[in-house]
């Protein structure tokens, strides 16, 4: 045996922590970056009957990193806390330089909305250089970033993002698109955001108060809610300090 | 092909109580008309908004506005006033973009796209992978 693996084996580890949602064991989290064992099915179970599902959110969905595939029910992989005793969600980049360049967790639903009034809180941590905060994306399930799925239909979304030096809305459909800066929103507060979305137009809130207001590009088709933060180039390392929280998703009208 | 922009004062309706604090003409908003709030008095009643739009050719064309669309904003009756300039406004208010799927032909020298047949300038490409080509910014 040579001495560094000598020396790992007598490094300390970190004591693996129990998740519970409720009062049901869903797996095991130890401590380190990407490390949260969940078992779907017993997350599910522990979910399903309880008022999580209509306040955390249909979003038992998934975080993948380095990766689009959003839909795979891959939680084994998940880079999450399920913060259930105060019932914030939160969302870190948990994930090293192994791909530098647009390294991204999500936390995705499978649930799809065409049209309504949906309602949150949500807040970052810290800004830092090079990484995006999206506090809301609704994208076409499969194709997602404004990409036809495979099924030929048009794709859509609905995007609000926090890049550090703006904030931002996106509005996108059939491949066409329109945004603008946000002003008087503070990202890093914590704080209700809100979006109206009809055939015609999407009102976007921030503390109760309209920000900005779309009627080109308007999405026409199913869309589904998802979480993203991201790595852009220059930021290549686990942050600690890069995270989001959100709560209270849901769908108000 | 521009931007074009106005800001107008404008009465609001709703509370930031009650979640629904909002300029009232966000309520008949022409189609190819978006804005922005650049800032709010809910005491007072009112609100500072930019609006913005766009007849860029390659945009669909029920939503191609152009400067006497915004002038005609004027004429709603929860419009207060016409201002100038506010120190809210950034350079730079929003901007309109294409997916590179949707383009025929691109034409990065020439600084061209074309869509449905369609020939015309872009701006530059977004480093936003959602946003692609920028067609018009303001």
């Amino acid at each position: 045996m040579n001495l560094n693996r000598l020396l790992a084996l007598l490094k300390p580890k970190p004591k693996p922590r129990p998740i519970y949602v409720g009062d049901v064991f869903v797996g095991w989290d130890d401590g380190l970056p990407n490390s949260v064992k969940i078992d779907k099915e017993k997350l599910l179970e522990a979910i399903a009957p309880t008022p999580w599902i209509g306040r955390i959110m249909p979003f038992f969905g998934t975080i993948v990193s380095n990766s689009q595939e959003v839909a795979t029910g891959n939680l084994d992989s998940a880079v999450f806390r399920y913060w259930h005793d105060t019932r914030w969600l939160e969302i870190n980049n948990g994930i090293g330089a192994a791909n530098a360049n647009q390294v991204k967790t999500y936390l995705y639903s499978f649930h799809a909305y065409k049209f309504g009034t949906f309602r949150w809180r949500c807040y970052n941590v810290a800004r830092e250089s090079g990484r995006s905060f999206y506090p809301l994306m609704f994208e076409t399930p499969i194709g997602g970033h404004m990409v036809p799925p495979p099924s030929g239909d048009y794709a859509g979304a609905i995007i609000i993002s926090d890049l550090v030096t703006a904030t931002q809305w996106l509005c996108g459909y059939a491949g066409s698109s329109s945004y603008a800066n946000f002003t008087g929103w503070d990202p890093t507060v914590e704080d209700e955001l809100k979006i109206e979305w009809t055939s015609a137009q999407v009102n976007y809130y921030t503390g109760g108060t309209l920000r900005a207001s779309s009627t080109t590009n308007v999405p026409q088709c199913p869309l589904c809610p998802c979480f993203e933060l991201r790595q852009d180039g220059s930021a290549t390392a686990y942050s600690a300090r890069q995270k989001m929280y959100v709560r209270d998703f849901e769908k108000i009208a | 092909m521009t931007v074009y922009r106005k800001i107008y004062k404008c009465r609001t309706v709703g509370s930031k109580a009650e979640g629904n604090l909002r300029p009232e003409i966000v309520d008949r908003l022409p189609t190819g008309i978006n804005c922005c709030v650049l800032e709010y008095n809910e005491a007072e009643g009112w609100a500072i908004v930019e609006f913005f739009c766009s007849d860029h050719p390659l945009l669909e064309e029920k939503f191609r506005k152009g400067r006497d669309d915004l002038e005609r904003l004027r004429a709603d009756p929860s419009v207060i006033e016409t201002l100038a300039t506010h120190p809210n406004s950034p350079p730079v208010l929003g901007g309109f973009a294409i997916r590179p799927e949707l383009a025929e032909a691109i034409d990065e020298t020439a600084g061209e796209v074309m869509v449905r047949g369609v020939r015309a300038k872009f701006v530059r490409k977004s480093p936003e992978p959602r946003i692609g080509l920028i067609i018009d910014e303001g």
